[in-house]
């Protein structure tokens, strides 16, 4: 479960390669972090994970099947938008059934998950009522309790915490990995902010200009970093 | 000092803005004062402003002699008809130029805003002369669809902006969460989009009610709309204005008031977006 | 799923098109003899020359034009008073949109007898309540009267729109030239009117296009006399009242290809702001 492969893909809009031929592996229960400047590449890397936009060349394998030419809905992953994506006429029982009912799961089966999701994410008092009226973080804990429902193979967050302030980050980071720990699911996070990675990550990708530049463990970074910005911050931490 | 004038300034602004306002709307207020005249007092020099006796009178007998209800049903039934099926040709029509846009999509987009300005003199005897061959003229058939063919390109235009408003992700969202199109467009798209279809309603309704050019040409006595049921009171005989007020009270009502509600929508749709 | 849309608009510009342009190739005169063939451009040249057609012309510049003008100038100061601050703006808002709401029919029917008329108008006892003689308004100023009107119908759009454009403008523009020494007269005119251009040209330009083909307030007021023969009256005065199709048709093309011309710098400006979305 949740073993992801990328083999030679590269990614075009028009004319501009954004996606550079790039190889990776994503162990099962990793928790990756995608980090480098805006414009990297690493959103649009995981939207092609997600299935949101299509592959120009080379190949995805979800658990050793091929998943490439899959819909996003039928490679078993979940997404955690920046925007949290909420559906702002359903409440947050709705927004969180919504997936299961996709499936055509009856009205049991998904009434136990979904109050199962919202006792782990602490939304209980809240699930009759609708987007508007919840705060920053009260959402984006309803797109991660969206997510949990489907059971993913893994859970995809595209810069999830950038809209919360500074308080509030800390505290979701926090719950994010113990969520993590919990589930053991692998998870693939994508963020700019290098604290972030080197505080969350099993495992962090390092890229620039559609290109990884360094893969390794937050210790290996640490000891070993190949980029001047990444030397930079460990310079000042020491 | 400077901002410590502001209670002054509004007292002016206040008064100045009143005054223009009651100026510019006082031909309706007036209309539907001497709608409850008598006929003898509605020509009272000096002009009764509040103080005559108001009766019901006009309106009984404007609905009485001239078979108003019928023009009134045929208003909302060409403004209604002409909308509804407007909106069943044009949400489709929007919906693949704003999800699914090709290179040709604008240019397709602005021929259609193109075929609103085509002057409808220009057309006017084909259109005149294809009623009569389909035996058509004078009919609720002919204008509903002649009425639907020149808001289209409004209609379309105003759902194609909504649509697109629509945020990118949300729609993503569901398709991660399993939705097929169908369901996508069924649970997710349609409830969002519903006010902006709401609001393209409206603006067409009051858009068609008040045509006035194809509704004067095309019909008489069976299809008559309530524009020109008005017409017809510019050859009247003897004292006429009382009537006539409550004849127009009852023809403008409604859309003043869906006006009011639709100022938003009336700049969106009728600049085609080149104003924000 | 754009079809039909596209084909149904397609047909009703095409078919009409092409009907209109054979007949104005022809002589035909329906009540008069019936289809007469062939006139080649006849009609074309008929059409020009004719007597009433450069008195149409100047009519609809005349008042084409000075709605236009009445309505941005107006419209713009209007806009600028709805933006100051001010108890009950909402109300004033209502008050102000109101005309444009109203049925051309009624709005012409009710400014010709309700105001204009000479023995019974409100106008008339006006002038008479200041001692003067009341007008003819619609005999004498039959131009000024139809300007009236159109415009008191149209000031509420323009207004609106213009409304909207300035309530766009950027505060902080304001604030910056007014710390810059710039008085209220100056951050009109360097700040506020050139952001406000674009809108102006749009209003114009829209406006333009539906007010060559106003119809209804002519027809219930004056009929087209007194001088006050739009081109368009004149071509629905060929088509309907002499029934000459030939030379009406004839017209109608004159009349679309002015209308084309106006609409093409309306749609670059469409076009532009399209492409600003898209990015």
């Amino acid at each position: 479960m949740g073993f992801i492969e990328l083999k030679q893909v590269t990614k075009n809009f028009g004319d501009l390669q954004v996606i550079k031929p790039l190889d990776l592996e994503i162990k099962d229960g990793e928790f990756t972090v995608f980090v480098g400047p805006s414009g990297c590449g690493k959103s649009t890397l995981l939207r092609l994970i997600a299935g949101l936009e299509d592959l120009t060349s080379g190949s995805i394998h979800i658990d050793g099947r091929e998943a490439s030419q899959d819909a996003p809905a039928k490679r078993g992953l979940a997404m955690v938008f920046q925007s949290y994506a909420l559906y702002p006429h359903m409440n947050v029982y709705k927004n969180i059934a919504f997936p299961l009912k996709m499936v055509g799961m009856d009205k049991e089966a998904i009434d136990e998950k979904v109050r199962k999701a919202a006792e782990v994410l602490n939304l209980n008092d809240y699930l009759e009522r609708k987007p508007a009226q919840l705060s920053g973080g009260q959402r984006q804990r309803v797109a991660i309790g969206r997510a949990i429902v489907r059971e993913p193979s893994a859970f995809l967050f595209d810069e999830p915490l950038s809209n919360l302030d500074a308080a509030l980050r800390v505290g979701m980071r926090l719950e994010i990995s113990e969520l993590h720990k919990r589930l053991n699911t692998t998870m693939i996070y994508v963020t700019h902010d290098q604290v972030e990675a080197m505080t969350m990550a099993d495992r962090i990708v390092v890229m620039n200009h559609g290109v990884i530049e360094q893969v390794g463990t937050p210790l290996e970074l640490y000891r070993n970093p190949k980029i001047y910005s990444w030397q930079a911050l460990l310079v000042l931490r020491r | 000092m400077a901002r410590s004038v502001k209670n002054h300034q509004k007292m002016v602004n206040t008064v100045i803005a009143w005054t223009i306002g009651l100026l510019i709307f006082f031909p309706v207020l007036w209309t539907v004062l001497t709608s409850f005249k008598t006929e003898g007092q509605a020509i009272n020099d000096p002009p009764l402003f509040l103080f005559f006796d108001w009766t019901l009178e006009n309106y009984s007998i404007v609905q009485e002699r001239s078979d108003y209800m019928k023009f009134l049903w045929n208003s909302i039934f060409v403004a209604g008809g002409s909308t509804l099926l407007g909106i069943l040709i044009a949400v489709p029509a929007a919906w693949s130029m704003a999800f699914v846009p090709t290179k040709r999509t604008k240019d397709i987009l602005l021929w259609m805003l193109s075929t609103k300005m085509l002057p409808a003199v220009g057309v006017l005897y084909p259109i005149y002369i294809g009623c009569i061959k389909l035996g058509l003229l004078d009919s609720r058939l002919a204008l509903v669809i002649i009425l639907m063919l020149i808001n289209l390109p409004i209609i379309v235009w105003m759902l194609y902006t909504y649509f697109r408003e629509i945020p990118r992700d949300i729609l993503e969202a569901s398709r991660m969460d399993g939705a097929s199109l169908w369901k996508e467009i069924v649970y997710v798209l349609t409830p969002m989009a519903i006010p902006g279809i709401a609001s393209t309603i409206l603006l067409n309704l009051i858009l068609a009610w008040n045509e006035s050019f194809w509704t004067l040409n095309l019909t008489a006595a069976k299809a008559g709309t309530l524009t020109a049921f008005i017409a017809s009171y510019s050859s009247p005989e003897g004292l006429f204005f009382a009537k006539l007020s409550a004849a127009s009270t009852m023809a403008i009502a409604p859309i003043l008031i869906l006006g009011w509600f639709s100022q938003k929508q009336l700049v969106r749709g009728l600049t085609f977006g080149a104003v924000k | 799923m754009m079809a039909p849309a596209v084909i149904l608009l397609m047909g009703w510009m095409l078919a009409p098109l092409t009907t209109t342009l054979y007949f104005s190739f022809k002589k035909y005169l329906p009540l008069r003899g019936g289809d007469l063939g062939w006139v080649g451009f006849d009609n074309y040249v008929r059409f020009v020359t004719s007597s009433s057609f450069w008195p149409s012309v100047y009519t609809t510049l005349i008042i084409v034009g000075f709605v236009l003008a009445i309505t941005v100038i107006f419209g713009v100061l209007l806009a600028l008073l709805l933006d100051q601050p001010m108890w009950g703006q909402g109300i004033v808002r209502i008050l102000v949109i109101a005309p444009f709401f109203v049925m051309p029919t009624v709005s012409g029917l009710v400014w010709k007898n309700m105001f204009m008329d000479p023995i019974n108008g409100i106008l008339a006892h006006l002038w008479r309540f200041f001692g003067l003689q009341p007008l003819e308004w619609l005999s004498q100023f039959s131009m000024g009267s139809i300007i009236l009107i159109v415009s008191w119908q149209w000031l509420p759009f323009a207004t609106l729109i213009l409304l909207t454009a300035i309530q766009s403008l950027d505060r902080e523009q304001l604030e910056a030239a007014e710390m810059d020494g710039a008085n209220p007269t100056k951050r009109f005119g360097y700040i506020i009117l050139p952001h406000l251009s674009r809108a102006i040209t749009i209003v114009i330009l829209i406006q333009t296009i539906f007010l060559l083909s106003i119809f209804a307030e002519i027809f219930v007021t004056t009929a087209g006399a007194f001088g006050t023969k739009t081109l368009t009256y004149l071509i629905f005065q060929r088509v309907l009242e002499s029934q000459n199709i030939g030379l009406g048709s004839a017209g109608g093309v004159y009349a679309i290809i002015l209308a084309n011309i106006v609409a093409i710098f309306l749609m670059r400006i469409v076009g532009k702001s399209l492409d600003a979305k898209e990015s």
